[in-house]
């Protein structure tokens, strides 16, 4: 997300906005799971309306940023890959929706 | 497109998942309390507000019919992909909260304190507190079939005759008609 804005620009939120969750879709797959204890990749791109490469992409970044844990299952002999956010994860988004909710409070 | 602009939309993005993401949906626990409700409300027209039936009905039906509400759940949310244990867990406290309250205010039938009939109003009283609590805090879609307990609750303190099974009646249409309500908006994903 391309930030230029000088109404909002030069705040210290703003910068720790930067990192993994700057991305609408990975900041939704996250407070999705915060949400939800688990949800397979079918429904969350379902949820999201993403199409499978591009959510696919999302996921492995936050899965390799220590976001994620991904859990494997069959259902009726199909493959289901299931998510789940890390305790690491959970703290990273609480702090990353905090620093947010400032940035709003301060924009109005 | 400004910042401000973009997190605005970024954020109305992630409210729009938020909200496809609601909650299960399950119509056949709707109907299987529907039903629950109906035989135990009639129940204590047919044999006495204190016949040990009601109770025996009730710890058979109470257990039964929430082991198989947890079921449907699991089921349901493996067939969407979406699974809620924390949310489960607070819809079973909320249900054991009503059921402890219940068996505490059965103290006031067994001292004499209260009639067994005014006990089976007051079991629906509670129960349509809960109701109302769960209908607030985790599906909204209960909080019709409150309304419907609540009512159910003054028509067993004033009708003359088949007050507990007009209860039933109104209580197990409400519940039917909340789970037709809703029904297709979730589809398989898996």
């Amino acid at each position: 997300m391309q930030r230029t804005d000088p109404e909002v620009g030069g705040l210290e939120e703003l910068e720790s906005l930067k990192g993994l969750l700057d991305h609408r879709v990975r900041l939704a797959i996250c407070i999705l799971l915060a949400e939800h204890d688990a949800m397979s990749f079918s429904r969350l791109k379902q949820v999201l309306e993403e199409t499978d490469g591009s959510l696919g992409t999302h996921l492995r970044k936050l899965e390799d940023g220590g976001y994620l844990a991904i859990e494997k299952s069959f259902r009726d002999r199909r493959p289901v890959t299931w998510y789940e956010l890390t305790e690491p994860g959970r703290s990273k988004l609480r702090n990353h929706v905090s620093n947010l909710a400032r940035l709003i409070d301060r924009v109005g | 497109m400004t910042d401000a602009k973009l997190l605005k939309d970024d954020l109305a993005y992630v409210r729009a998942a938020a909200e496809r993401s609601g909650p299960d949906h399950v119509p056949a626990i709707y109907f299987l309390w529907a039903s629950l409700c109906l035989c135990g409300f009639t129940l204590i027209d047919l044999v006495g507000a204190g016949s040990k039936w009601i109770g025996i009905y009730w710890l058979v039906a109470g257990p039964v019919g929430t082991g198989l509400t947890w079921w449907m759940s699991v089921r349901a949310g493996r067939r969407t992909g979406q699974a809620d244990r924390r949310k489960g867990k607070r819809w079973v406290n909320h249900f054991l909260a009503f059921f402890a309250a219940g068996l505490l205010g059965c103290g006031l039938a067994a001292t004499g304190e209260l009639s067994w009939s005014g006990l089976s109003s007051l079991w629906i009283l509670l129960l349509a507190l809960t109701y109302f609590l769960a209908g607030l805090h985790l599906e909204r879609h209960l909080l019709p079939v409150a309304g419907a307990l609540a009512t159910g609750y003054v028509i067993t303190l004033f009708l003359p005759e088949y007050r507990f099974a007009t209860a039933g009646v109104l209580v197990a249409l409400a519940l039917a008609v909340q789970g037709l309500r809703g029904t297709g908006n979730r589809h398989a994903t898996n």
